[in-house]
């Protein structure tokens, strides 16, 4: 009886429904990504022009989200300002993603000295906090896009590892790998092939999570006068700058702010609903 | 009048599930004599533990308790408010699971957790120790003052048994139903087990109800059986009827499924599986996988009919279900 | 006498325990789980042998060794004439494919993500058997031949029953066309109706194929149902190894005496009871002697230091023993 829920397969009809989630999240950005890209049509300002006579302008008709403290349409900077930040963000998270699943899919198969390197480079990036060791590095090569990539490459990779390791380590115990190994499959054959593709799924939920943190800490480094240069409708950047004026004309801090937050929002839906989905398929 | 033992009257338990209502168990009917110990056996999703759960009403839920009642000491347990049944489990209705594991508390010592369930006028400190070891001898823990101190996972699974038998021993219950006791453990000590099983049985006096899948341990340990299957009872009868000659086709194949070490003769297994447990219909759940079913065996409910002295079958043909052995060679053969 | 198809010599695998720190420091040695202990048997082509004991005893770890799943500290697994402990992994792989092997849980034993279907074109692909047009023609075949039908191949595991996946590790194991089949615990998580059916396939592939079996079990009816001979293991040694009917007829080794006495047997008993008390010594602080002398009824001063030699007492019947009579 302790086996009935088992026998319960899950109704067939859910294998196929594509998550409320994964739908909303993908619209979102879908909406944002197109905004950026049509940025030229959509608005007929230009994100770098300087309008004296348009300084700090409240939301109105004419200017959407307003105007800053250069008199730039602060709508029309961060239409602009997606495509560098959502650049950024996924740029930034490619090479710690393939790295990460790499080296903790080795790590957790190989085990033995493997293993040992693999953690013990974790165990040290992640004694220090993320943000600061980020700043630091930056800090350290200089602002500049390329050095958040490899600031973010050198720290971000190992939430990756952690997470295939253990997935790895996991199913490597299972039956069905000794029956592979059994039937004379190479090693790389067994990880390649079926302890990757299986510990991929929850990697690629928090792929979407991960994201998020990226456009944070991209805007951050904006923030603090380490990322992107002015004048460049990087969010971050637009905050810092707005900043100064949240008590004449919040909307040029609170815009790109927003900002961010929307496209938060779109990556976590789209990483629950990525989830959702690809547990029904799993079961 | 109350009547004496446990009366399972016509319970029902049902899951609701995405793809619909499973009813994991459909209108079991049992007596349970004091002092008799009786068996529920069957396969998995039968619904043998579910009824021995539903008793005691620890179900998990969604799995709730639709239809029946439960009577005990004059009370219908299905309908007794949590505080209340929480008090049958304690000293009425004991129960021991396949996993000791799960039953034991992890993080106290053996001595703490049997000293729990001695009565409160069970005297001080040194009394009490002197009685939680005596208890312990007594479900055959040898060295039983160098276990007091050892904790659940210090402990083979055998051990941990006795541990659950000792405070079941110790509450000293009316009726002990046994989940799958020994199904965990290794045969020559599952033969230990049973045997302390039923010298406890007898010592106390208490009715036992061991659900469990293997005719064997059946035939070794009650007197009574009641075979289970897709939730419903399909046959009852003294053990020793049951083996010589059952009468409902499921019991038969079940029996003729177990190799022996004594003969090797041809299994006969069941062909099939068995049902889905959504949208059972009213007729034989088992004729799909039966040998001797006709058409009729689909139409409408079978009510369970006494074939010979205390023998009942769900069978329309229970007078040509064989002699189980036999039988099953025949068809091996042919 | 033809040369058997594997013979094992000395066979022995020892996993160590993980060292305290204190150990570790003062340079003490770690101790080690001795699952197999110096074990030596034949088995001749088309024959089955049963291997059966109690958790703990070995039998699976040595399964695995044969199948050299697990590298063996010391001993020769001689397979048609070669010693498969001296070969690596990429000389092992012809004769991966020669055995195969079906395990316990049907719930882990498949890749959940595979389908069916692929996963038997994965492995008739990496062992480059048939051609890929005829590939699928294979793998129909391979499905009807466990008792499946070819539309099977289009479902996950998932969307099988414990018995029905059974049915297609065993597909899996036989699609590389093996000879030697070792069977580890294959029906011991199914219920009793479906275990029956999948002995039955077991013994009809085994006849049909001519295939050479390794059954391992725990549960001596089932052992007998399948096997010609039958090795008793206790603590990681062969305690006594005869033909199936002259085994379970004259059982010699008091162990054996007490596994069968405790099988809870659905016809009525046919031997006096010989109970054992306490439960297995542990693996690791193996007892001096006869491993078996602390649990054991007959023992007497001698078994207490020296361990007894596996020696036949009938024609194909050894017993380690020192008060088995011939």
């Amino acid at each position: 009886m302790t086996t009935l829920a088992g026998e319960l397969a899950p109704p067939r009809a859910a294998r196929t429904r594509v998550p409320l989630g994964l739908a909303a999240g993908a619209a979102m950005l879908v909406a944002l990504l197109g905004g950026s890209a049509l940025a030229p049509v959509l608005t007929s300002y230009d994100p770098y022009a300087q309008n004296l006579n348009a300084m700090l302008l409240p939301p109105s008709a004419a200017h959407w989200f307003g105007t800053d403290n250069y008199g730039r349409d602060v709508f029309t900077r961060v239409l602009y300002g997606a495509a560098i930040d959502l650049r950024i963000a996924v740029l930034a998270v490619v090479f710690p993603f393939v790295f990460g699943v790499v080296a903790g899919a080795v790590a957790g198969y190989l085990g033995g000295w493997a293993d040992a390197a693999v953690m013990r480079a974790v165990d040290v990036i992640t004694a220090v906090p993320f943000m600061v060791l980020v700043i630091a590095i930056v800090a350290f090569l200089g602002p500049g896009e390329l050095n958040i990539l490899v600031a973010i490459g050198v720290v971000d990779w190992i939430v990756f590892a952690r997470l295939v390791r253990g997935e790895v380590l996991r199913d490597k115990n299972l039956e069905y790998v000794t029956a592979l190994r059994a039937l004379g499959f190479s090693r790389a054959r067994i990880v390649l092939r079926h302890l990757l593709p299986n510990a991929l799924p929850p990697a690629a939920v928090f792929l979407a999570s991960d994201i998020v943190l990226v456009i944070l800490t991209t805007s951050t480094l904006g923030f603090l006068g380490l990322g992107v240069r002015p004048p460049a409708p990087e969010w971050g950047l637009m905050i810092s700058e707005g900043r100064t004026f949240i008590y004449t004309g919040w909307w040029a801090a609170a815009m790109p702010g927003f900002a961010c937050m929307y496209a938060g929002i779109a990556f976590i839906l789209l990483g629950d609903g990525l989830a959702d989905l690809l547990r029904v398929r799993g079961q | 009048m109350t009547e004496p033992g446990l009366v399972v009257d016509g319970l029902t338990v049902e899951i609701p599930t995405s793809r619909g209502v499973v009813r994991a168990v459909r209108g079991v009917t049992l007596r349970v004599a004091p002092g008799e110990a009786m068996a529920l056996v069957g396969e998995s999703g039968s619904g043998k533990s579910m009824t021995c759960r539903a008793i005691v009403r620890l179900l998990h839920p969604p799995a709730r308790i639709t239809a029946g009642a439960v009577r005990f000491q004059g009370r219908d347990l299905a309908a007794l408010s949590e505080p209340e049944i929480e008090r049958i489990r304690g000293t009425g209705i004991a129960m021991v699971f396949q996993d000791p594991m799960s039953a034991l508390n992890p993080v106290l010592t053996i001595e703490r957790q049997v000293a729990e369930v001695l009565p409160a006028a069970a005297g001080g400190p040194r009394e009490r120790r002197r009685q939680v070891v005596a208890l312990l001898r007594q479900v055959g823990i040898a060295d039983a003052e160098r276990r007091l101190r050892a904790y659940p996972h210090q402990l083979s699974g055998g051990q941990r048994q006795r541990v659950m038998l000792a405070i079941v021993l110790a509450r000293r219950p009316a009726v002990l139903l046994a989940d799958e006791p020994t199904t965990a453990l290794d045969v020559t000590i599952q033969a230990q087990i049973l045997t302390e099983l039923r010298r406890l049985q007898a010592h106390l006096g208490m009715a036992l109800v061991l659900v469990t899948h293997d005719l064997g341990v059946v035939r070794r340990t009650v007197q009574r059986v009641a075979v289970m299957y897709a939730g419903q009872v399909v046959e009852l009868a003294p053990t020793a009827a049951l083996f010589a000659r059952p009468r409902h086709p499921y019991t038969a194949g079940l029996i003729n499924s177990v190799p022996s070490v004594d003969r090797r003769a041809a299994l006969a297994p069941i062909p099939g599986t068995p049902p889905d447990p959504v949208g059972l219909g009213d007729g034989c759940a088992f004729a799909p996988r039966c040998p001797i079913a006709s058409a009729e065996c689909l139409r409408g409910e079978i009510p369970l009919r006494a074939v010979a002295d205390g023998h009942w079958s769900r069978c329309l043909k229970a007078h040509v279900v064989g002699g189980a052995r036999v039988a099953g060679t025949a068809a091996q053969g042919s | 006498m033809p040369e058997p198809l594997l013979r094992v010599r000395n066979l022995a695998k020892s996993f160590p325990l993980p060292r305290s720190p204190v150990d570790a420091v003062r340079r003490r040695p770690g101790e080690a789980v001795h699952a197999v202990d110096g074990v030596s048997f034949d088995v001749p082509r088309g024959r089955t042998l049963g291997l059966v004991g109690e958790s703990g005893c070995g039998k699976s770890t040595l399964g695995r060794c044969l199948l050299r799943l697990y590298r063996p500290d010391a001993g020769e697994v001689w397979f048609d004439g070669v010693d498969l402990v001296r070969l690596e992994e990429p000389d092992l792989r012809p004769y991966r494919k020669r055995m195969q092997v079906v395990l316990q849980d049907p719930y882990s034993s498949l890749d959940p993500r595979q389908t069916v279907g692929s996963a038997l074109l994965e492995v008739l692909g990496v062992h480059g058997i048939g051609s890929a047009a005829d590939r699928p023609e294979r793998v129909a075949r391979l499905l009807t031949q466990v008792g499946l039908r070819p539309a099977d191949a289009r479902k996950y595991p998932g969307e099988f029953s414990g018995g029905q996946r059974q049915r297609v590790s065993i597909a899996r194991a036989l699609a590389v066309g093996p000879e030697l089949l070792v069977a580890d615990e294959p029906v011991s998580a199914l219920d009793v109706s479906i275990q029956a059916q999948i002995l039955d396939l077991l013994l009809e592939l085994r006849r049909s194929l001519g295939l050479t079996m390794i059954f391992i079990s725990h549960d001596l009816r089932v052992v007998r149902y399948l096997s010609d001979d039958v090795a008793v293991m206790y603590l990681g040694k062969i305690v006594e190894h005869a033909p199936a009917p002259e085994l379970f007829a004259r059982p010699r080794h008091p162990y054996t005496l007490a596994l069968l006495s405790a099988i809870p047997e659905v016809d009525e008993p046919a031997r006096p009871a010989v109970e054992i008390l306490g439960e297995p010594s542990s693996a690791v602080h193996v007892p001096p002697g006869c491993r078996f002398h602390p649990r054991c009824p007959w023992k007497v001063e001698r078994c207490l230091h020296e361990a007894p030699r596996l020696r036949e007492v009938a024609p194909g019947h050894r017993v380690a023993c020192h008060e088995a009579r011939a």
